[in-house]
């Protein structure tokens, strides 16, 4: 999981939040946003899947175009083995699961 | 990220579909049916204590804090007046502004509807005008990018009597098609939103401009350049023009995404875990396993 910029803070442009919508205002540096971070994999029970944050010049997240959410699988040889489209229509699981088959079964040491 | 091979799939499969905010989504859009709360007076010995958590613990208030103007009053209000005045408040400017709907720079529960609790019932109906036009107009090739290009051939293909414009039958007929597959992350989100909501009314609202209930060909490319991002094409980031950078000064990237196709060497990173601690190098996991990234927030 690498965590970005926030997809609905409640004092952005795409504001949500109440009504059992998590109510999160925009990160203003690292801390916060790691602070928030480790409240989202604790709350969604996304503890078993390691989490990184990305800074918060978002270099990552324009790097690889992923905001509000997308998936990748970076193959064993270091190249981009599927891209995820755009969040949501683009956010396939079923996808990446197919990805993940095909790159193990490619690439065994 | 680096994953187990043999867990990693069930993992994913079950982790990602209810994690990344869908479940407080989820919450969210069936908690809209229920009446809203009212924000507790301030002053209140059990509001005093809820409100010491949440300064004390401001990103951990789900389940003690249900509306927006509560948050903002437990976090800033200094001087326990009720309200926030914008010398409480410590952050841009430019934010506070979007709370202050009516401008006289303190932050009251007329501020927000039904003081807060609940959702923003326009900012919601935005977000639904602009999943239904995506929606409507998707190819199914690539659903989750609508481009100017794809636009015109829709507009081109469900135009039966060829008149230039759209009328309520032909624009339902749009949302007949099957564009996106059925366990994807938009397919749910649409049935969430769409489950009180006509995306024919959503739509026609949104880009009727003359009122005769007739969606002519300028008034959906008006529409769709005002919520393209800066590379031209709508995309499912719903209140995407803040993707335009609003609030920020970040430059857009050159075409999203462009130096992360698949084929090219993934664009290397140095990130350190939620907890802080060491960091992990993307390009440390070369040659040893493949890894699987998953981009995304709280919210």
């Amino acid at each position: 999981m690498v965590y970005i910029r926030e997809a609905h803070a409640i004092d952005s442009a795409s504001p949500l939040g109440g009504a059992g919508h998590p109510i999160v205002e925009d990160p203003i540096d690292i801390g916060e946003r790691r602070a928030l971070a480790k409240v989202c994999m604790s709350k969604l029970a996304l503890e078993p899947i390691p989490a990184l944050v990305d800074d918060t010049d978002d270099a990552v997240d324009e790097a690889y175009g992923a905001w509000p959410d997308r998936m990748y699988l970076v193959g064993r040889d270091g190249r981009i083995a599927y891209q995820g489209g755009e969040g949501p229509f683009g956010f396939l699981p079923a996808e990446l699961e197919a990805a993940i088959e095909r790159e193990l079964a490619r690439s065994k040491p | 990220m680096k994953i187990d091979p043999m867990s990693s799939v069930h993992a994913i499969r079950s982790s990602v579909l209810f994690g990344l905010g869908l479940a407080a989504a989820c919450q969210g859009a069936g908690a809209r049916e229920e009446r809203p709360r009212e924000a507790p007076p301030v002053g209140d010995g059990a509001a005093r204590s809820r409100a010491a958590e949440a300064v004390a613990a401001p990103m951990d208030v789900a389940g003690t804090i249900e509306s927006r103007f509560e948050y903002l009053v437990a976090k800033y209000d200094a001087d326990g007046d009720g309200a926030v005045a914008i010398d409480e408040y410590d952050r841009e400017s430019g934010r506070f502004a979007r709370f202050d709907r009516d401008a006289d720079g303190v932050l009251t529960a007329a501020d927000f509807e039904s003081g807060g609790a609940g959702m923003d019932a326009e900012v919601l109906r935005g977000f639904g005008q602009e999943m239904a036009f995506l929606r409507a107009f998707q190819s199914a090739e690539e659903p989750e990018r609508l481009t100017g290009e794809t636009l015109e051939a829709s507009l081109r293909a469900a135009d039966m009597d060829v008149d230039g414009a759209l009328d309520a039958a032909e624009l339902g007929a749009l949302f007949e098609r099957e564009t996106a597959p059925e366990d994807g992350l938009g397919a749910r989100m649409w049935s969430m939103m769409m489950r009180d909501a006509d995306p024919v009314e959503l739509v026609t609202s949104a880009v009727d401009q003359d009122g005769d209930g007739v969606l002519q060909t300028p008034e959906v490319f008006a529409y769709f350049e005002e919520q393209a991002g800066d590379d031209g094409a709508m995309t499912g980031g719903l209140g995407g023009g803040s993707r335009r950078g609003a609030g920020s000064a970040r430059p857009a990237a050159g075409g999203r995404g462009s130096r992360a196709a698949e084929g090219e060497v993934a664009p290397d990173f140095e990130l350190e875990p939620p907890g802080g601690g060491e960091a992990v190098t993307l390009s440390s996991f070369r040659g040893a396993r493949p890894v699987a990234l998953i981009f995304g927030s709280y919210t």
